[in-house]
Order: C-alpha cells, then sequence, then structure tokens
C-alpha cells in the first residue's frame, strides 16, 4: 500500500509544474536603526524600480491612493503606511505618493528596511 | 500504547504548521509627516542641517560643494545636534536620485540619535524630508 502511495506521490512530484508567481521584485535597502512596526496597524505601500505602485496587493495610480489611503484611514485611524521600495526606484515617485498621503491625512509613515547583514 | 512512527508524524505535523504559520515582524524607519492644512513654519537658517542627496546618490551637507561620504554623516549629524538642540535636519533629494541612497541617509540620522540618546543626550526627532526641485 504505501508502496502504491510513493509511486503516486512520485508521479505527481515529476509531473507538477509551479504557477509562476506574477509578484513585484523589489529589493529593500538596509538599514541599522529600523524598529518593529506593530502588524496590525499597517497598510502596505509597494513602488518598484519602474515605478509601479500597489496597495496592499492592488496595482494603482498616483490618484487612486488618496481615496483608497482614506478609506482605510476611517476604519483604523492609527494606520501606519508602510513603503515598501526598492533601494533603486526613483525619490520622485515615493515624494508623489507621500504627498497624496498628506492629503488623506495618514502622517505615520515607514520606510521598510532589511536588517543589517542578513 | 502509542506507536513511535506515529509520534513522529504528529510531530512533524506541529513542524510544518509552524513553518507555515510563523512571520518574522517587519522593521522599519518611522516618521511622522507634516499635516498639509497645518501651517507653515518659518525656521532659522542655523537650526537646519540640509543634507542633500544628488542625483548620483552623492550627499552634500548645506551649501557644501564637496560630496560628504556616509559613513560621515552620523558623525556630522551628532556633533550639530549636540550644539543646537533645536536642530531640524532637513533631508533633501533630487527626483531622480535612488530611494536607497535616501533611506541611507536617514537611518544614519536616526542612528546619530539613538547614539545621542543613549550617551544622555536626548532630543526631539525633527526629521523633514523634501525633494528638490530642479524643473
Amino acid at each position: 500500500m504505501a508502496d502504491i502511495a510513493f509511486l503516486l506521490i512520485v508521479f505527481f512530484m515529476v509531473t507538477t509544474i509551479f504557477k509562476l508567481e506574477q509578484g513585484l521584485a523589489i529589493t529593500l535597502p538596509r538599514s541599522e536603526a529600523g524598529e518593529k512596526i506593530p502588524r496590525e496597524k499597517i497598510a502596505h505601500i509597494w513602488i518598484d524600480e519602474r515605478s509601479t505602485i500597489l496597495i496592499d496587493d492592488l496595482v494603482v495610480g498616483l490618484g487612486d491612493i488618496e481615496p483608497m489611503i482614506t478609506a482605510k484611514m476611517r476604519e483604523n485611524p492609527a494606520l501606519i503606511i508602510s513603503f515598501n521600495t526598492d533601494d533603486a526606484a526613483q525619490y520622485r515617485v515615493v515624494n508623489q505618493a507621500m504627498e497624496r498621503l498628506k492629503l488623506a491625512n495618514a502622517l505615520r509613515v515607514s520606510f521598510t528596511t532589511m536588517p543589517e547583514g542578513q | 500504547m502509542v506507536g513511535e512512527s506515529s509520534m513522529s508524524d504528529v510531530a512533524f505535523l506541529l513542524l510544518v504548521f509552524f513553518i507555515v504559520s510563523t512571520t518574522f515582524p517587519e522593521i522599519g524607519l518611522t516618521l511622522i509627516l507634516p499635516s498639509k492644512s497645518g501651517e507653515v513654519k518659518e525656521v532659522a537658517r542655523q537650526n537646519v542641517m540640509q543634507i542633500v542627496t544628488a542625483r548620483t546618490g552623492a550627499y552634500f551637507v548645506g551649501t557644501e560643494e564637496i560630496p560628504t561620504q556616509l559613513m560621515e554623516l552620523k558623525g556630522r549629524v551628532k556633533e550639530r545636534l549636540t550644539e543646537n538642540e533645536r536642530l531640524i535636519i532637513s533631508l533633501e533629494s533630487h527626483p531622480d536620485a535612488p530611494y536607497g541612497r535616501m533611506i541611507d541617509a536617514l537611518d544614519e540620522v536616526m542612528l546619530g540619535y539613538n547614539e545621542l540618546q543613549e550617551a544622555g543626550v536626548a532630543r526631539d526627532r525633527r526629521i523633514s524630508l523634501k525633494m528638490l526641485d530642479v524643473e
């Protein structure tokens, strides 16, 4: 019985093709002074090297930031916006996003980094 | 009686469960942005330390023409903070400057504050982020 089960496992292992993930490739900058961010208060903004912006897994344009964050702020006024921005992204995009956050009155931001030396 | 093999099954099940469910805490550099509705404050020039990140990623302090190395930034920040408790650190970046270079500078500034605090010189974190107006 176990032989048959193993045969099946091997069969499926060999024939399985993994679904390719189409994620953003982001290399976070490193920091020494980074502090822990309380997980329950975070909303994520992702910005990759080619200036694609995502809010919590949704691709958005600059204009969508303000209404989306305003809605999130209504649910949780203590929200911290965490910027997961690629090391090589242009500062311009981050600045534009921050201007939109100010409009949404979301003033607590955090720049997510990797700990130094990992 | 509990069999030896079912015991290890349970152990593996628990192991897999914890491997899958463990998440590591996110770390980051946290700042409070100025409010859009707030009034614009005039600040005396001597109370501001400008750290400019150029397009190339080089750092310039104030209006100096010679770039400052990343390693030197922390020392200079600490020096200025020690003499002036009302100092505001203004991190100004070129629009095309790489984000990572600005974060490196911000990290050094934060470290400067932390080290001063450990040395007993408490300073409020007065950090301002700005984009250079180049157009």
